[in-house]
């Protein structure tokens, strides 16, 4: 055996890691047509916004802004965003075979796992808001404060749903399916009013746009999406906060210690 | 200079579910280059598996370098890996996979991009270097594969059928480059169903048969047993009926039948037929893409061993 044959650079820290990973995975994402779907899942309600409401008297229009916010936006944008941008490691790149490289470099498998999730985070940081945007500006009402609020919502809600899908995508190897009929059944569950809607996210980012100074916005919210009671701001700002950091803290660990057999790891 | 194993492996069984891959395995590695033989299915990309920290044992221990391998970025930082799989970040050219890995590694931006080109130079990928991986040839990612695994100037290189899908003029670097490697001072594992390959670079054999080591020693005293078998080689050709045509001039050929995309022909002297085919192939007059040997005569050959040594054969017939 060799002993120092030259001088082997030293093991990349932590933030060193989460920095590199980020940066690959973000480059990565920006290339080819990864970011098709959830560019069409953003643009579409703008296309919604211009064709249907535009022109509509303000009242309509506003009612058009709530109504989609809350079904299209909260309850699918977000969450298949995050779906789609959070479920791409570890289990599908062990079926793929490219889980080697990662967990073969000298880094910590968490430290890849917090740098891959920062990558789906700054993407859907970026894109989300964008929706929001879609949807408000071709609409002729004063919608400053409302957009603000969706946009904060949104921003929010979202590191919650990624750290729910990344979390699932440690520890099950079809999280894309297990995520689609997440978000089906939590739709659901968000038009039971009561305790069986507070257990979803979805009811909790529609208390945030909470319209107190719309009339016609807490209207649609109440008669469509049957929100009675909103939790407090503060309670759905724990809540996020909460869902996020509690699911990446779970995952850390898992990552660590599960033995990522792909498909291609037959036996032999 | 230590005199503990690079490798020290104890009792190492794995399992699939009821499919038992390795059997009460044990292994004590020193440095150089030792040649893991055995036919698909035999348990080598598990060991190797195992070895890289990818999978457990089931039951057993498994040190590499002094550590235990499993998750462990301290012993990735010193061992370099070339996996089975194809599969590869298609996305990213040659040249940003290899220097990504580098960077991994530690080494600074100007370093791992002056250490990617001379590597990429040397797996003969330069005028390829700037393209998608995704639009790469068999060969030519199995060139990248090995770049990867050797750029970083490991102290062990754990290299998984790295032969597979190359033709015979790059076969011969890559047996040059574990060589050098060797020479070096680092250690090689080189698994391989063909003894031919592994002989190429090393004498000391390691024979895995349904998960059990079968044998261990002299390649040479190995190849007089299998080549009593015939060998069967197949060859990707451009021009399958020339090559046919040239190839059964040569007296170490046997017989040799065309296919669709190559050759496929028997000979009874395999070391002689791949040494003459490396040189004639380096003007690529033959047009000669890629070649293989089925493991067929070496199955036949564990099958003679396994008889011969009844104590595996009984625990086999137990299993």
């Amino acid at each position: 055996m060799s002993e120092a044959r030259f001088d082997r650079p030293r093991r990349l820290d932590t933030f060193e890691v989460v920095f590199q990973v980020a940066m690959l995975t973000l480059r990565r994402s920006l290339r080819g047509f990864r970011l098709l779907w959830p560019v069409l899942l953003v643009l579409l309600p703008g296309v919604l916004a211009i064709s249907i409401a535009r022109g509509q008297p303000p009242e309509r229009q506003e009612g058009f802004f709530y109504l989609i916010l809350a079904f299209y936006h909260f309850g699918i944008a977000v969450p298949v965003v995050a779906l789609i941008l959070s479920t791409s490691f570890p289990w599908p790149e062990s079926d793929e075979g490219t889980l080697t490289y990662w967990f073969t470099a000298p880094a910590s498998r968490w430290a890849i796992y917090i740098g891959r999730t920062m990558a789906s985070l700054a993407v859907g940081t970026l894109l989300l808001p964008i929706s929001v945007l879609a949807i408000g500006l071709p609409l002729e009402i004063e919608i400053a404060g409302p957009m603000q609020s969706a946009v904060t919502a949104t921003l929010l809600a979202f590191p919650a749903y990624v750290g729910l899908f990344s979390l699932s995508s440690v520890c099950i190897r079809k999280t894309l399916v297990v995520g689609v009929v997440f978000v089906l059944i939590e739709n659901s569950m968000s038009f039971f009013a009561g305790t069986i809607a507070k257990l979803t996210l979805v009811y909790y980012v529609r208390s945030l746009m909470w319209p107190e100074s719309s009339p016609i916005g807490r209207d649609m919210l109440q008669k469509a999406a049957r929100i009675d009671d909103p939790a407090s701001a503060a309670v759905a700002i724990g809540v996020f906060v909460g869902v996020a950091i509690l699911t990446i803290l779970v995952a850390l660990p898992l990552i660590q210690t599960i033995e990522y057999r792909g498909k291609h790891a037959q036996p032999g | 200079m230590s005199d503990d194993p690079i490798i020290h492996v104890e009792n190492l069984t794995r399992s699939y579910g009821s499919v038992v891959a390795l059997n009460e395995v044990s292994i004590d590695l020193k440095p150089g280059v030792v040649g893991l033989l055995g036919p698909n299915g035999a348990g080598k990309s598990t060991l190797l598996r195992i070895l890289t920290g990818e999978l457990r044992p089931t039951i057993g221990s498994v040190t590499v370098l002094g550590m235990e391998p499993f998750a462990n970025p301290d012993l990735y930082h010193r061992i370099g890996i070339c996996p089975e799989q194809e599969a590869m970040f298609d996305d990213m050219t040659g040249v940003e996979f290899v220097s990504f890995l580098l960077r991994m590694r530690g080494w600074s931006p100007p370093e791992a991009a002056s250490r990617t080109d001379e590597w990429i130079e040397r797996v003969g990928l330069v005028e390829a270097r700037g393209r998608r991986i995704r639009g790469y040839s068999k060969g030519m990612r199995q060139r990248i594969k090995i770049c990867t695994a050797f750029a970083h100037d490991p102290d062990l290189l754990l290299l998984d059928e790295p032969l597979t899908g190359l033709d015979p003029l790059w076969r011969h670097k890559v047996q040059r480059m574990v060589a050098d490697c060797a020479e070096r001072g680092a250690t090689v594992l080189f698994s391989s169903h063909v003894l031919h390959e592994v002989e190429a670079v090393t004498r000391d054999v390691m024979l895995l048969h349904r998960g059990r080591i079968a044998a261990e020693g002299n390649a040479r005293e190995i190849r007089a047993l299998i080549d009593q078998h015939p060998h069967r080689i197949r060859i990707l050709a451009e021009e399958p009926r020339r090559l046919a045509v040239h190839l059964m001039q040569w007296d170490c050929v046997e017989s040799v039948c065309v296919t669709d995309t190559g050759v496929r022909l028997t000979t009874p002297k395999p070391e002689a037929f791949y040494s003459r085919m490396t040189d004639e192939s380096a003007d690529g007059d033959l047009g000669v893409r890629g070649m293989e040997s089925p493991d067929d005569c070496l199955q036949s050959l564990f099958d003679t061993l396994v008889l011969k040594r009844p104590v595996i054969a009984v625990a086999d017939r137990n299993r």
